[in-house]
């Protein structure tokens, strides 16, 4: 078996995460107060949800390019990779708009770009369901994948900066940068990016050997 | 370029001897600006005003989107439009439906004008921010119909592919339209005239560079 550092590397970095992000210290502010501890996961998932969507547009590209059906194979498990991010990512931040907010949803620019966000990758989901052939589901999900990214970025990224926004960082609000520049945050935040990309990435990895597996198969059977 | 011109005036051709489809269009908007006007019994506030419009039009345009590759994916058309340059089919299509779009749009503001009276303040703001955002419905709708034409159910495939892309364009046409209801300063939606043209124009360039892996087999 290979010596795959970078799955106990995710490991350790996810349960020190756990761990000093629950109990470390934080900075005390009004309204947030031990709230401020969510940026440890609910912006940290957000962030490897974007990077794993990336991963998936990059390879729906190879894919257009090479006409590869395992390239078909990264996008579609990055993609399913990235939802459940983006999932747990809606469902921490929900809490957090709870607890300060006072509400699970309230009508925000952010919030409705990360619901679209969700629904444009539901339904890049549909469409795979709805082919017979292999290739033309490979070709045809891929650009709509190509749309599907960019179209997101456009939601979450650019929109709710031309409205007011609730959200940390819009409209006069303070952001999360100007107090998790302190230090002690800073040595959890980035150890909790890296450290979900690398468990998203792990998640993939085993998806796709399960999928390179059930080929095979298939195709035992078709030879037998 | 040339080609284009060439699928447009054959989109006509055929929609002229096909005349019902587009009267079912005019219909459809009709009928559902009358639905609108009786359930709001003839008194509606500006904002449900503008709100109402824009998504009769955003689901007659999706209506109008459905037949456009119908035609194209079976039979002798399939083997005809080979012959074609892709990047022109594209266009001639996106060309064709945002003209069909422009009426529906205009016949949907001028039926509103009339049942539900007008509220807008500034005009020609309306107007443009009716051409612009048909634009942008009718480039997103040429595309995701090209892939659902090519899918086993693909009636209601359309609707769930193309309503969250449109989501962002249909939300700054709404500001814009709703800017020109209230009368407002150019320094208020200048802004989204840009984000709404950079939108179009995003689209437009993402269907023209990957129409060809959509259409060839």
């Amino acid at each position: 078996m290979k010596w795959n550092w970078w799955k106990i590397a995710s490991m350790i970095l996810v349960i020190y995460v756990l761990i000093a992000g629950l109990l470390g210290e934080v900075p005390r502010l009004p309204i947030l107060n031990e709230t401020i501890r969510n940026l440890y996961f609910h912006v940290t998932m957000w962030f490897s949800m974007i990077l794993l969507y990336l991963l998936s547009l990059i390879y729906s590209i190879r894919f257009l390019r090479s006409n590869d059906l395992s390239h078909d194979d990264w996008a579609v498990e990055s993609a399913i990779s990235g939802l459940v991010l983006g999932a747990l990512g809606l469902v921490t931040g929900m809490l957090w708009a709870r607890f300060t907010w006072g509400a699970f949803w309230v009508n925000d620019p952010k919030l409705n770009g990360a619901a679209i966000a969700m629904l444009i990758y539901f339904a890049y989901f549909i469409l795979r369901q709805s082919f017979d052939d292999e290739r033309k589901r490979a070709r045809l999900s891929a650009v709509y994948n190509i749309f599907a990214f960019i179209f997101m970025i456009v939601f979450i990224g650019i929109l709710p900066r031309l409205t007011d926004s609730l959200h940390p960082g819009n409209g006069g609000n303070p952001a999360f940068s100007q107090y998790d520049l302190n230090s002690e945050m800073r040595k959890v935040f980035y150890p909790a990016v890296i450290g979900w990309v690398l468990v998203g990435y792990w998640i993939v990895s085993i998806r796709l050997r399960i999928r390179r597996m059930e080929r095979k198969l298939a195709w035992k059977e078709l030879n037998k | 370029m040339k080609g284009m011109w060439i699928i447009l005036a054959h989109e006509f051709q055929l929609e002229w001897k096909q005349r019902y489809a587009v009267f079912g269009l005019l219909i459809y908007v009709l009928s559902t600006v009358f639905v609108t006007y009786l359930a709001f019994q003839g008194s509606i506030s500006e904002r449900a005003w503008n709100v109402v419009l824009w998504i009769v039009l955003l689901l007659a345009s999706v209506n109008a989107a459905t037949g456009s590759f119908i035609r194209e994916t079976s039979g002798r058309y399939w083997l005809y439009y080979q012959l074609v340059d892709p990047r022109s089919l594209i266009l001639g299509k996106t060309l064709y439906n945002m003209i069909l779009m422009w009426v529906l749009a205009l016949l949907a503001w001028a039926c509103f004008r009339l049942f539900l009276g007008d509220p807008v303040v500034h005009q020609g703001l309306y107007l443009v921010s009716l051409l612009l955002g048909s634009s942008g419905f009718a480039a997103t709708l040429s595309t995701m119909a090209a892939i659902s034409a090519r899918t086993r159910q693909n009636t209601a495939l359309l609707a769930i592919l193309s309503l969250p892309i449109l989501l962002p364009l249909f939300l700054v046409t709404l500001q814009l339209s709703n800017a020109a209801i209230l009368g407002l300063t150019y320094e208020l939606w200048w802004r989204s005239i840009i984000v709404i043209g950079l939108l179009n124009g995003v689209t437009l360039l993402l269907s023209y560079l990957l129409f060809p892996y959509l259409w060839r087999d």
